[in-house]
């Protein structure tokens, strides 16, 4: 079904012209005349474009040219067609030590033999030959490619001989077709499995790159153990798919996965696709013409546009919100040998634009950054150590993106991670690191409205819509553990009061990890922790201290109806814990911020009454 | 000539119907294969006297995934080493899987529930006192009383498979949607060349209403008879 839909997007976007031909990013073009002279390497590579405002540092990109289809190669010598790597086309290496390695020149023999099978009386071709031959023509050419600062073992090579370039030279391309539909003669035909008709299948897979395979690419099918055949079939044959298909839902992967990609006809196509941790990328696309997929490709940069448009009435609600054709999610690990498929999803465009909706919505902490949606990005590093992405468990990743898009409720294993993180991060405020976060926040919401729950962790009705969803502090909830949370908040504020800024050590960095497991263990040091916090605050501002008591009284009264802490917090506890904790501290920061706002405006108002007496009395003056 | 038609439930907390592009790593089918069913119906009731037909799947389970990672070994036990063994020839060499294996991918299905229609046909090797009644009577006792020849098992031998008799109705009727080209069967024994060689066959399945109806298998047959010869 995936490979099915996969070549239907090849088809729909017109990716394949010509199965024995390709678009490549070629860096290097060695120029020589028509006598087969060296003239000049010249890079084709140029800073990428990125989009405005962007603050990306543009990456080198080499220019895309058609080429013949390059085969693919595991281990041992096999030579592409007219454009290839320095090691093949021009027998350098990187490395000056290995200049004489057997290999190396084994390589290049290889490729000048391949030329040497296509037609002769090319004169290009001829004039290649000459300078391969001639070793001071080869010799300049290395000096000219470490002038500009050498070359990388992967970089392609083509040449251009007085001008026309080798690769668009109509009787080698003609050679170059025949020569790929007689590979496929001599076998016999099979049922391939994307198309149902049988034909000869592919032999080998195409590779396109991805994260965690190496650079060269990897196949999505391949078969290179005796384990995995079965009834007696060799190879590709235990999958058979076509040429065609082949070629084509291959293509498609490249398309939806290279940085730039360029169809036959020259139409210049995004990619489609995110990255989810160190080896693990989310590719997607749909039936129709839909605007979803590319702007998915935003979610980890510009999730504002993506909500935005959702939420637009005309292009969201008109459109994407009943828009049933389908939406295929491919989530690809790369590993050595080949790309390894972790989940495949189908759905409607319509289902994952609501399922956006929803998430959207439940990541939405409140404060002052409010508009702006965390990106998918910034949710996975807080699981994190450091917020390093290489270190984030794959599995987490695949989850957030599937309760994203599909709106498959988040796992307990998930919520563990979160709170687990929670609990061992060391808080440093100076580095802007806290326990519980904006980000974290928003994961322990989301975990609690994927699974049918509301943001703070209390059952919602089968019938209540995304708007009916309260976000935030919830005054109404008497659970232990959200009370038990908030009090913490309120603990921790009037060590504040008491004792300023700048502590070394705070009531969150000593009691933080364990009030959220075993609360019953701190719950007495917190409250005489809090009695020489607030009798010390009461001495110096009053005014706030008492204020802050307030609240604390009345959650304490709360906290005593539910009766004695049991021996600990489940996962589920420890959120609702951490989620009371930050709901009430985000409650006295937008106290604090709504408090100097009706300041500003007051102070505001009184300069303009100022102002406007001053002018009425210049006026009765003059 | 065959049979009436059985209905079997087929129920299991993990199933893995491996599609054969993605066999490595394996991914799993979204509902059970025709093949995989016959299987399970084999494990009742087999005899060389009779072959199996699945003529409809029902899903009475909404389709959930689990992805899990185990180590597997990457060669294959040698068939001819295994038989000279067999005949008191040379001892097979020790093999010890920590040294040959690697961590692979699994996307599986979790608590499947099937309700399958199917019906069996007599073969050329039914014997003289072979008859279609004597071999349903059979099948119904035996899966009456629970009876199998080996553990029947959902794709893989280790996610075994419960089965009973079903009463055809719970068919999840809001599932309608294409599955794609599906493994039907394995023609064993295809002449290919000068070899025998056997050949997977496909059929594009298509779940409406929570039930796949299963095209027979003549009708899987290629359409170019010139490509084989069976």
């Amino acid at each position: 079904m995936i490979l099915q839909s996969l070549r239907e997007l090849a088809e729909r976007e017109k990716l394949v012209d010509d199965p024995a031909f390709e678009s490549k990013a070629v860096r290097w073009q060695i120029a020589l005349d028509a006598d087969g002279r060296f003239l000049n390497a010249y890079d084709t590579s140029a800073p990428e474009q990125l989009p405005e405002g962007s603050r990306k540092k543009p990456k080198m990109q080499a220019k895309l040219m058609r080429i013949p289809r390059r085969l693919g190669r595991s281990s041992g010598v096999k030579p592409d067609f007219l454009v290839d790597n320095a090691k093949y086309a021009l027998g350098f290496a990187v490395d000056p030590a290995e200049a004489e390695d057997p290999r190396l020149l084994q390589c290049h023999a290889a490729f000048v033999e391949l030329l040497r099978s296509a037609p002769q009386d090319v004169p290009e071709l001829q004039a290649v030959f000459t300078f391969l031959a001639n070793a001071t023509s080869r010799e300049a050419c290395a000096k000219n490619l470490a002038e500009k600062g050498g070359f990388a073992s992967n970089d392609l090579f083509c040449f251009e001989v007085a001008g026309e370039m080798l690769a668009d030279i109509e009787e080698l391309q003609t050679w170059w077709r025949t020569q790929r539909e007689e590979a496929d003669e001599g076998s016999l035909p099979m049922q391939c499995l994307v198309c149902g008709e049988f034909r000869v299948s592919a032999r080998l897979h195409n590779s396109f790159q991805i994260r965690g395979a190496s650079t060269s690419g990897v196949p999505l099918v391949s078969f290179n153990a005796g384990a995995f055949e079965k009834y007696g079939l060799s190879g590709n044959d235990n999958a058979p798919v076509c040429t065609g298909c082949m070629t084509a839902y291959t293509e498609a992967l490249r398309r939806l996965t290279r940085a730039q990609y360029e169809t036959p006809s020259g139409r210049k196509l995004r990619p489609l696709s995110t990255v989810l941790n160190g080896d693990t990328t989310a590719v997607y696309w749909a039936e129709g013409q839909s605007e979803l997929p590319a702007l998915l490709s935003a979610m980890n940069t510009d999730p504002k546009s993506i909500r935005e448009l959702l939420d637009s009435p005309r292009k969201g609600s008109e459109f994407l919100l009943k828009d049933t054709s389908g939406f295929y999610c491919l989530i690809l690990t790369g590993a050595q040998g080949r790309a390894s498929v972790r989940r495949l999803h189908v759905d409607t465009v319509a289902a994952v634009s609501r399922n956006l909706l929803l998430y959207f919505r439940a990541i939405q902490t409140g404060g002052s950054s409010e508009h702006v949606p965390m990106p998918l990005s910034a949710l996975l590093r807080s699981l994190v150590f450091k917020g390093e992405l290489e270190r984030l468990p794959s599995d987490l990743g695949v989850e957030l993106w599937m309760t994203a898009l599909f709106g498959l409720p988040l796992s307990p294993a998930f919520l563990a991670a979160v709170v687990t993180r929670i609990r061992v991060e060391q808080q440093d405020l100076q580095q802007g690191i806290w326990k519980v976060g904006r980000q974290r926040a928003a994961l322990l919401q989301l975990y609690f409205i994927s699974n049918r729950f509301d943001c703070t962790g209390n059952r919602r009705g089968e019938n209540d819509s995304i708007e009916d969803l309260r976000m935030g502090l919830n005054h109404d909830i008497d659970d232990r553990a959200y009370v038990f949370g908030r009090i913490f908040a309120t603990a921790e504020r009037m060590q504040l009061l008491a004792q300023s800024q700048g502590l070394n050590r705070t009531l969150v960095d000593r009691f933080f990890a364990m009030a959220s497991v075993r609360p019953q263990t701190v719950y007495a040091q917190l409250l005489s922790q809090y009695q020489y916090h607030y009798r010390k605050a009461m001495r110096d501002i009053p005014g706030v201290a008492k204020k802050a008591n307030d609240l604390w009284l009345e959650l304490q009264s709360k906290l005593d109806a539910r009766g004695a802490f049991g021996k600990s917090f489940d996962f589920a506890d420890q959120a609702r814990f951490g989620l009371g904790y930050y709901h009430q501290k985000q409650d006295f920061v937008d106290q604090a911020m709504a408090a100097k706002a009706a300041r500003e405006a007051l102070a505001l108002h009184d300069a303009e009454a100022i102002t406007s007496t001053t002018d009425s009395n210049e006026e009765t003056t003059a | 000539m065959h049979s009436n038609d059985f209905l079997v439930r087929i129920q299991g907390t993990l199933a893995c119907f491996t599609r054969p592009e993605f066999s490595t790593e394996r991914v799993s089918y979204d509902l059970i294969t025709p093949s995989a069913a016959r299987g399970v119906l084999e494990a009742i009731l087999w005899k060389p006297a009779i072959r199996w037909e699945i003529r409809r799947i029902a899903l009475l389970n909404p389709v959930r995934y689990a992805r899990f990672r185990r180590n597997e070994v990457n060669t294959r036990l040698s068939t001819q080493n295994a038989l000279a063994e067999a005949r008191g020839g040379k001892l097979m060499p020790d093999f010890y899987a920590d040294e040959d294996r690697a961590q692979r991918n699994t996307v599986a299905l979790r608590d499947v529930d099937y309700g399958i229609v199917a019906r069996f046909h007599m073969t050329a090797r039914a014997g003289e006192g072979d008859n279609l009644r004597k071999f349903e009577e059979m099948f119904e006792r035996r899966l009456q009383k629970g009876q199998q020849h080996y553990q029947p098992y959902l794709g893989c031998r280790e996610f075994p498979a419960f089965v009973e008799p079903w009463h055809g109705t719970g068919a999840l009727e809001q599932e309608s949607r294409m599955l794609g080209w599906m493994l039907h069967d394995i023609a064993f024994g295809t002449i290919r060349g000068k070899e025998v060689a056997n050949q997977p066959r496909f059929f594009p399945a298509e779940l409406r209403r929570g039930v796949v109806d299963v095209p027979a298998w003549e009708d899987a047959m290629p359409a170019n008879p010139e490509a084989l010869r069976v």
